[in-house]
C-alpha cells in the first residue's frame, strides 16, 4: 500500500482529523492533505513524528512503497546523487565538444549545427533542472 | 514582415520570458534556502545564484552552502520551494522551446 493511504488509515484509526494531526506535529492542514494525497512526501523527521502520533511503527509506514523509498534515497544519499550530477555535467560538455568537432568533417554543416544546438539546449535544460532540484 | 521573422520574434520572446521566470524562481528558492541556513544577506545569495549564464552561480552557491546546514525551515517553506521547483521546470521548457524555435526561424530567414 502507498504511504498516502497508510497515513490516512492510521490517522482515522487514531481518531484524529487532519486539523488536529496538523496542530500536533506543527504543520498546516494542507500539508497533511498533500501527504495523504501523495502530492508531496513527508521528510524522515515528519515520518517519525507521524509514527509517534498515530502509534504506527516506522516499518509499517515506510516499507512497501517504492516511491517513498526513492524519495528518501534521493533526499538522503547526497554523495551518490552528487556523483551522478557531476557525471552528467561532464558527459554534457564532452558530447557538446564532440558534436561541434564532428561539424568540421561535414561539407555543408548549417543544418547539422542547428540540430546540435537543439540537442545541446535540451540536454543543458535537463541538467539545469537537475541542479535546481538540489536547492 | 515575413512569417519567419514574426515566428523568430515570437520564439525569442518566449525564450526571454522563460529565462526571466527561471531566474526569478531560482532567486526566490535561494533566498528561502539561505534564510533557513542562517546565512547573512539571503537576497545577495539569491542574486548570486540566479546569475551566471551557465548556472555557475547556482552551482557555487550549492557548494558553498554545505558548511551551513538547515537550522529552521517550516514545512510551508519546504512546500513553497517544491512548488517553485516545478514552476522553474515549466519555465525551462519555455526557455528551451523558445530558443530552439528562434534558431530554426533565424536559419530559415537566412537560407
Amino acid at each position: 500500500m502507498e504511504i498516502g493511504k497508510k497515513l490516512k488509515n492510521a490517522r482515522i484509526k487514531a481518531g484524529l482529523t487532519q486539523e488536529k494531526a496538523a496542530e500536533k506535529i506543527d504543520v498546516s492542514r494542507q500539508t497533511i492533505s498533500n501527504w495523504e494525497n501523495e502530492k508531496s512526501y513527508p521528510d524522515i523527521i515528519s515520518v517519525i513524528a507521524l509514527s509517534d502520533l498515530y502509534s504506527v511503527s516506522l516499518d509499517e509506514l515506510l516499507k512497501g512503497d517504492q516511491k517513498m523509498t526513492e524519495h528518501l534515497a534521493e533526499s538522503t544519499n547526497v554523495v551518490k546523487s552528487n556523483k551522478k550530477l557531476t557525471g552528467a555535467i561532464i558527459l554534457n560538455i564532452v558530447l557538446m565538444i564532440l558534436l561541434i568537432a564532428l561539424n568540421m568533417l561535414l561539407p555543408e554543416g548549417t543544418y547539422y549545427l542547428v540540430i546540435v544546438f537543439c540537442v545541446v539546449i535540451m540536454s543543458s535544460s535537463a541538467l539545469l533542472y537537475q541542479i535546481i532540484k538540489r536547492i | 514582415m515575413e512569417w519567419n521573422q514574426i515566428a523568430a520574434v515570437a520564439s525569442g520572446a518566449i525564450a526571454l520570458v522563460g529565462a526571466i521566470c527561471t531566474a526569478w524562481q531560482i532567486y526566490q528558492m535561494t533566498v528561502l534556502d539561505a534564510k533557513a541556513r542562517g546565512l547573512k544577506h539571503p537576497k545577495f545569495w539569491g542574486f548570486w545564484a540566479m546569475n551566471g549564464n551557465n548556472s555557475s552561480g547556482l552551482i557555487l552557491y550549492l557548494i558553498g552552502r554545505r558548511n551551513y546546514p538547515i537550522q529552521n525551515m517550516s514545512i510551508e517553506d519546504q512546500e513553497m520551494i517544491e512548488t517553485r521547483k516545478k514552476a522553474a521546470g515549466a519555465a525551462l521548457v519555455f526557455l528551451a522551446l523558445g530558443a530552439i524555435g528562434f534558431v530554426i526561424n533565424v536559419m530559415r530567414i537566412h537560407i
